[in-house]
């Protein structure tokens, strides 16, 4: 565990690409961890096809409110998420874009800007895009390293059904060793 | 080692029902309020107890009721226009003096309004909703562990005094995850329905004891006697004599306001030499500790009153503290409710000053932060 005092990440996407499930996901990793931490979510109308978005809060002390306002890290799976939510982006936070779904690369003057193909890894390797949310959660921890990776597997496998478990675990170590690559260029 | 586990408000609602005992539960599940039942419909029936499907939110209110009169720990689970239709037997519950635990999930009303957005707008209806002269006791929590703690108060609290308890809580906290160790929470002693020895032949079930409480006796239990709504005498009969009546509504009503300083809880949070207090509940509530440790940063003494019991409002120890103050901000999601009961208990020369959104957002700790350093 780092000395964090106060971290947001917020985690975005269309409904259905799993963006509130790695969200919780990644807080459980993050309780291993041994920090403490808020998950929240928008739901309802915004549910399957909308703009989805999963958010973690986390420090080593409890964080008094409750909703994300500044994300450290904002990851985007949809061009729509990325314009919308962009504007809320630290100035020197890291930005996370699933180069699949958004074309429009947004110019940034400070911060890190990851632009990855996490959907398109998802389906070249495991056949589905639905593990690209988990290919996400190890690129973002790749790049991150906010939590042990083997916390984040424990994570993982906890909230996945156990017959898709090797899946999985090949989805995170995609993605984390894409993040590892990227950094070594 | 911390066994620390990442739980949902509306999951550590329903396992600190079971922590209280709760055997049943009724309900018509709506969001945000449905995984409340969701987690009770699995594991009630694993500790021998019930959760029925309702066909609406009137029956739900009366299954409990049945229940209860069977002296089954009961509650039932609700959201803003469910909470609407279980106000008749609600009253129904504070009058018969049956215990038990309605949990409502505020959402952004009135009526169907936002099932998903959160909103502070039932304060007033959890007291005022039914007609006539009833009491209530609610309680608000801010935190996922804290839901767990004032679950099992609000059962504690229905079984000693014998009335309707209502847990109001917010979308966010219901929603939100918090990490929390459920199993190291020490909630105390586990309140259970008092009993009497007196034989069913002299047992008046509506006679209070010397704490001002009746003893109910489950149904089943060879006691035999009438639970209805009209003013009653000792034994459940109606009688409209006047002599009654006025028992009738002392009973009910006295019960509480004799306990309430047994009942009040809240928290203060740099309270003792605060020029400007803030007074808030649930999620707010989170937002203005936030605000007090900035505003403190910036060497302004700002304090934060957090009534944890809303009903009985916790009058005197708000008004030690509005005593000591110059002015006191009221945020709050709904058009300006708890800001009634601040105002009816501050010396008239402080400033009472409302933040009053309705937007279906939470209000965050710049907003509140923006009228502290305009009051100051």
């Amino acid at each position: 565990m780092r000395d964090v005092e106060k971290c947001e990440i917020r985690i975005s996407g269309s409904g259905g690409q799993g963006v509130v499930l790695a969200s919780i996901i990644f807080a459980e990793a993050l309780v291993a961890e041994g920090y403490h931490v808020i998950q929240t979510q928008a739901y309802g109308v915004e549910a399957r096809g909308g703009a989805s978005r999963g958010e973690v809060l986390y420090g080593k002390e409890r964080p008094n409110y409750l909703s994300v306002r500044q994300p450290d890290i904002l990851v985007a799976m949809t061009q729509q998420a990325c314009d919308r939510y962009l504007p809320s982006l630290k100035p020197e936070g890291t930005l996370i874009l699933d180069s699949f779904f958004v074309e429009r690369l947004p110019e940034r003057q400070t911060g890190r800007t990851f632009a990855v193909p996490l959907t398109k890894i998802a389906i070249d390797e495991l056949g589905k895009p639905l593990y690209a949310n988990i290919v996400m959660l190890g690129f973002m921890n790749g790049v991150t390293e906010q939590v042990a990776p083997e916390h984040l597997e424990e994570a993982v496998l906890k909230r996945v059904a156990p017959a898709f478990a090797e899946e999985n675990r090949r989805a995170l170590r995609l993605g984390y060793e894409k993040a590892r690559s990227m950094l070594n260029k | 080692m911390s066994r620390r586990e990442l739980i949902q408000g509306n999951e550590a609602c329903a396992r600190g029902a079971l922590k209280a005992g709760v055997r049943f539960c009724a309900g018509y599940p709506i969001t945000p309020s449905t995984d409340v039942v969701e987690f009770l419909a699995q594991e009630l029936p694993k500790v021998g107890g019930r959760f029925i499907q309702m066909e609406d939110e009137i029956a739900s209110m009366g299954a409990v009721l049945g229940a209860s009169v069977m002296g089954v720990k009961a509650m039932t689970v609700t959201s803003g226009p469910g909470f609407d239709l279980m106000q008749e037997n609600i009253a129904f519950g504070a009058m018969a003096q049956l215990p038990c635990v309605v949990v409502n999930v505020q959402r952004s009303g009135p009526s169907t309004g936002g099932a998903t957005l959160p909103a502070q707008g039932d304060l007033i209806q959890a007291k005022y909703g039914t007609s006539g002269d009833s009491p209530r006791i609610v309680l608000y929590p801010n935190s996922v562990e804290e839901i767990y703690r004032l679950t099992v108060k609000a059962f504690n609290y229905a079984e000693q005094y014998m009335t309707p308890v209502i847990l109001l809580m917010d979308e966010i906290i219901g929603h939100m995850r918090e990490d929390v160790d459920l199993e190291a929470i020490d909630v105390g002693e586990i309140v259970e329905r008092r009993r009497t020895n007196i034989p069913p032949s002299e047992y008046r079930p509506y006679e209070a004891d010397e704490t001002g409480i009746p003893i109910l006796m489950p149904f089943g239990s060879g006691y035999r006697y009438v639970v209805q709504g009209m003013h009653h005498d000792v034994y459940g009969m109606p009688n409209l004599s006047a002599a009654n009546v006025e028992a009738t509504i002392y009973q009910i009503n006295s019960k509480i306001d004799r306990h309430k300083e047994e009942i009040w809880l809240w928290e203060e949070k740099e309270t003792e030499d605060a020029d400007i207090l803030l007074v808030a509940v649930g999620c707010v509530s989170r937002s203005a500790l936030e605000v007090v440790e900035q505003a403190r940063k910036r060497g302004l003494k700002v304090g934060l009153f957090r009534p944890i019991t809303i009903w009985p409002f916790p009058e005197e120890p708000l008004s030690q503290v509005l005593a000591r103050v110059k002015a006191v901000i009221v945020p709050e999601m709904n058009w300006g409710q708890l800001i009634h009961k601040v105002k009816e208990v501050k010396p008239d020369r402080v400033a009472a000053v409302p933040i009053n959104k309705y937007d279906g957002t939470l209000i965050m700790p710049e907003e509140i932060l923006k009228v502290v350093e305009e009051v100051k």
